[in-house]
């Protein structure tokens, strides 16, 4: 930051006392902190082993930075007075969600929750009250009676959010939390958030700005970080920290209760392969490979062999599923949306025909799915039988009717689930398209048809190079969902999941088991992070092509 | 005139090709729902049919000395009559001989001997089914016999003249059916796995999950957008950056962090965690970028705090960005559905949202699906009433971004 030779306003006695108060404070504030260290280190305030060598961290560099604070406030320097509100602002907002968590905030939402069963129907009035508000816009030519309309729709929902406030029990709530403020440590979470507030108020308010001669420069600062602070402690508290923490975990043998580090063992466990060739293609492979490891597959006489067979397995049913989906939807999809963009009537209302299985959800639509794909009462092999029927009126046709059941067997199990992501799949994929096409001029095709290009032809060498930026984000956006595959095995194949025999086993599903069925959440961990290079590698390239395609 | 014409057909015929084509794309996406919500209707007796039935049916049923009876169709003397089930006779097997398959005989089972024993009785396939072989006496002869169907036997009675019986078995009759929604199914299930109370659960989450984003993502956007600050450009290259990475390599770790905090099992593990999103901050700072900065110069220099600037000038602009974010991130929340399984206990029925609810339900009610589709209804009507009063939003949304 360039530091500003500003000359120094006179400072009367009052902000002199407030500056040497303000040193002081954080010469104590350093002490403290470093005494906090210290006790974390002797194992007395923490208990978690994992947090501690993070806590004290933490708490060593506030107390460097009051350090740094105490004489730069001194000097009256600008950054001094930057680096007081942050420490401040930053200890004053722990305080207080600890003081919301020690008072029972958070656990307390599941009372909210219960009491929300009671109320909940209220919020028809905010339906009401939006669809008064909507009615207005019918009135545009009469102001005063759009107006009317609105006003009345707010005013209505408004008193439901009141209403469901107060019958939810708001002002018990806050008198229950403010009783539980009786405990030393909840009243002194209280105070720390009360003087840690103060003190950053002392140096935020135009007067504290006044003594350091800071200008608006330093105002927008402080706002830059004042707006965009709720949003960065929530992600270094539930992302950042998460993610890092999960780098370490996959390092550990951790079973969510204690972990230690093993280097790399998790990752050389995944990826340990080993090739064998057996004399003839029926001979058990298991008792040449080494110990612990399975087969795998086999090419002729060469066996590969692998310590985690089932990963492997799951990694191909992800790619498999990936390739698959992707295709099935794409394609249709490419299809549906240039029929869409044919400026035929009624075109909406396809279009949002075709939206609603990507509103529905995975878990609802594999439940429904699980239905259609019974093998004796099932829509899918009557259909299949119908047509079957069909065409057995054909001379020289002679099919018999089937029975496949879908997801109960090996054969089968992965392309049903295949099958119903395209379906849910296509909608979203046809409005990405369409979007695609709506952004070519249309003059380009009418010099084409002009020129005399077939349909084929102007589908061929126009549509599908222009739509080239398109194609390849529904493409990338496609396979980062679909590496994640989870719900649909979960959901479709019995308890745990992914049977038959490993059939439907995904990188995701593996992972879950693995974590939480067995709680080796070490190797969890490490499962995740590998399956993420592979969706960051997907994702690597569409950040490219979307670069080199410009805006998409 | 003459070009003019074959012009209007080819036209024509585009048409009626693409609405073609359209309609049976249609038809297939629609088809499962379709199926949910019919099913969701059946009653318990209309549900295991083979062949399927989309449309739920129920029997027609006529008053008979103060009963309601089902009425069936009846052949009697060579004519089909309407007649009333007045009463269930004794269970019969409909066999036919091995040697000739049109020769069929009505038994009552305990009067057929089981060929092989009742443990591993044999079969024969018969025209592509497998039929299990039964030995009965027949004019003192043993006949071995193929099993064509079970059933009952039942007195039927003209409901007019009452007087006028006949007993028939009751795979000769047709019951007499009309279409009929039958809504219990929605009332046993919202008490069957206290739905109603995971409906209100999802909605609270839902709710405060999208109020929650929506205003965080209003301020840092407004900041990544307007304000400068020394790492503002640094910090906004990590956010985005952060969108590349998925959601699997969290799951762990923040299972942990809600071990540690004392979240599990509990509703702030839905809520809080989730309130905060980098690609919701980086659309409000795409929108925000897009207004004129004279609009807030006149309002700063008028004296306005940069918070008043952003609720009274930024944010009734930024009306469509912040609906298109919010109809997303309802979807998302309502459909969450991985992390709920994590870090809530299935079996606590009180923390449950929709999803999981859902799950457990097909598991426990895998014999009625009636049910599970009535819950699935509730679990996707909401999301539809959404989008129907916000389609708009939606399309432009993935339209203009193409977030998923």
């Amino acid at each position: 930051m360039a530091s500003t030779t500003v000359p120094t306003s006179p400072v009367t006695g009052s902000a002199l006392l407030l500056i040497r108060f303000i040193t002081g404070w954080h010469a104590m504030l350093a002490l403290g902190l470093g005494l906090l260290a210290w006790l974390i280190t002797q194992g007395e305030l923490l208990q978690q082993d994992v947090l501690r060598p993070v806590a004290v961290g933490l708490a060593l560099i506030g107390a460097v930075a009051s350090l740094i604070a105490a004489p730069l406030v001194l000097r009256r320097d600008r950054r001094g007075r930057l680096l007081s509100m942050g420490l401040n602002y930053i200890l004053a907002v722990g305080c207080l969600l600890m003081l919301l968590g020690a008072l029972g905030l958070y656990t307390g939402l599941d009372l909210i929750a219960e009491r929300f069963y009671s109320w909940a129907w209220l919020l028809v009035g905010l339906l009401v009250g939006f669809l008064i508000a909507a009615l207005g816009d019918r009135y545009t030519h009469v102001p005063t009676t759009q107006a009317l309309f609105q006003r009345m729709g707010n005013l209505i929902m408004a008193a439901t959010i009141l209403f469901l406030l107060l019958l939810m029990g708001l002002p018990q709530g806050l008198l229950a939390l403010l009783s539980g403020l009786r405990t030393p440590w909840t009243l002194g979470l209280l105070g720390g958030t009360v003087i840690f507030g103060l003190a950053f108020w002392l140096f935020w308010r135009p007067t504290g700005a006044r003594m350091f001669a800071a200008g608006e420069r330093d105002a927008e600062v402080i706002s830059g970080y004042l707006f965009i602070a709720p949003n960065l402690i929530g992600f270094l508290l539930f992302f950042a920290g998460p993610l890092l923490f999960s780098l370490w975990l996959s390092f550990t043998d951790s079973d969510s209760f204690k972990a230690s580090f093993i280097g790399l063992r998790n990752y050389v466990d995944i990826f340990s392969l080993q090739l064998v060739s057996v004399q003839s293609p029926a001979q058990n492979a298991n008792e040449l490979l080494s110990r612990g490891y399975l087969e795998l597959t086999r090419f002729g006489t060469l066996v590969i062999g692998a310590r985690d067979r089932i990963f492997w397995i799951a990694l191909w049913n992800t790619s498999v599923f990936c390739f698959w989906v992707t295709l099935l939807s794409a394609l249709p999809a490419l299809l549906v949306a240039n029929i869409l963009n044919s400026k035929i009537p009624g075109m909406q209302i396809f279009r949002a025909l075709y939206f609603i299985p990507s509103i529905a959800g995975v878990v609802g639509v594999a439940v429904i799915w699980k239905w259609l794909y019974n093998s004796n009462i099932g829509f899918l092999n009557y259909g299949i039988n119908q047509i079957i029927g069909l065409l057995n009126w054909l001379p020289g046709v002679e099919l018999v009717p089937v029975a496949i059941p879908w997801l109960a067997s090996q054969q089968t199990a992965l392309a049903s689930l295949i099958l119903m992501a395209a379906w849910q799949l296509l909608g979203f994929n046809t409005i990405l398209f369409l979007a695609g096409l709506q952004s070519i001029p249309g003059e380009v095709y009418e010099a084409a048809t002009i020129d005399g290009a077939s349909v084929w032809q102007r589908f061929r060498y126009m549509t599908l190079p222009l739509l080239a930026p398109t194609s390849f984000f529904v493409v990338t956006t496609t396979l980062i969902t679909t590496l994640q595959v989870f719900s649909e095995p979960f959901v479709m194949t019995p308890t745990p999941g992914g049977g038959p025999n490993n059939a439907t086993m995904t990188a995701v599903l593996y992972l879950y088991q693995q974590g939480f069925n067995r709680f080796n959440q070490g190797y969890a961990a490490a499962v995740a992070w590998v399956l993420f290079l592979f969706i960051f590698a997907v994702t690597l390239i569409q950040f490219r092509l979307q670069r080199r395609y410009g805006e998409m | 005139m003459k070009r003019r014409s074959s012009y209007h057909v080819q036209q024509l015929l585009t048409y009626i090709g693409a609405y073609g084509v359209l309609t049976i794309f249609g038809l297939l996406i629609i088809f499962p729902f379709m199926f949910m919500f019919f099913t969701s209707l059946k009653l318990p007796g209309d549900i295991f049919r083979s062949p399927p039935r989309l449309l739920p049916f129920a029997p027609e049923s006529v008053q008979v000395a103060d009963q309601s009876v089902p009425l069936y169709q009846v052949e009697l003397d060579g004519r089909i009559e309407t007649m009333a089930l007045i009463d269930r006779g004794s269970p019969v097997v409909l066999l036919a001989s091995v040697d000739d398959p049109t020769r069929t005989f009505e038994r009552v089972p305990r009067d057929a001997r089981p060929v092989g024993g009742f443990t591993k009785q044999e079969s024969i396939v018969v025209d592509g089914i497998e039929r299990r072989l039964w030995e009965i006496e027949e004019a003192g002869q043993t006949l071995r016999v193929f099993e064509l169907s079970r059933g009952n036997t039942g007195l039927f009675a003209d409901p007019e003249n009452l007087e006028r019986t006949v007993e028939r078995s009751l795979n000769d009759v047709q019951p007499i059916e009309r279409v009929s929604f039958d809504t219990a199914n929605y009332q046993r299930v919202l008490e069957l796995q206290n739905l109603d109370r995971s409906l209100t659960n999802t909605m609270l989450v839902t709710i405060l999950v999208v109020l929650g984003q929506v205003t965080t993502s209003i301020l840092g956007g407004y900041a990544f957008a307007r304000l400068r600050f020394p790492g503002r450009d640094a910090l906004f290259l990590v956010y985005l950056g952060t969108i590349m990475i998925p959601f699997v390599v969290l799951i762990i770790p923040m299972y942990q962090l809600m071990v540690l905090i004392g979240w599990v099992d509990r509703i702030a593990s839905l809520i809080l965690p989730w309130i905060f999103t980098a690609y919701g901050t980086f659309l409000m700072r795409q929108f925000f970028i897009g207004i004129p900065k004279d609009l807030e110069e006149a309002a700063l220099i008028d004296g306005a705090s940069r918070l008043r600037v952003l609720w009274q000038v930024f944010v009734p602009l930024a009306g469509p960005a912040i609906a298109t974010q919010a109809t997303f991130t309802f979807l998302y929340a309502w459909n969450s559905f991985v992390w709920p399984l994590i870090v809530i206990n299935t079996g606590n029925f009180s923390n449950q949202v929709l999803t999981l609810s859902l799950m457990v339900l097909q598991g426990r009610a895998a014999d009625s699906p009636a049910l599970v589709m009535a819950g699935t209804s509730i679990a996707v009507a909401v999301p539809l009433l959404i989008f129907v009063l916000a389609q708009r939003y939606f399309v432009e949304g993935i339209a203009t971004t193409g977030i998923k």
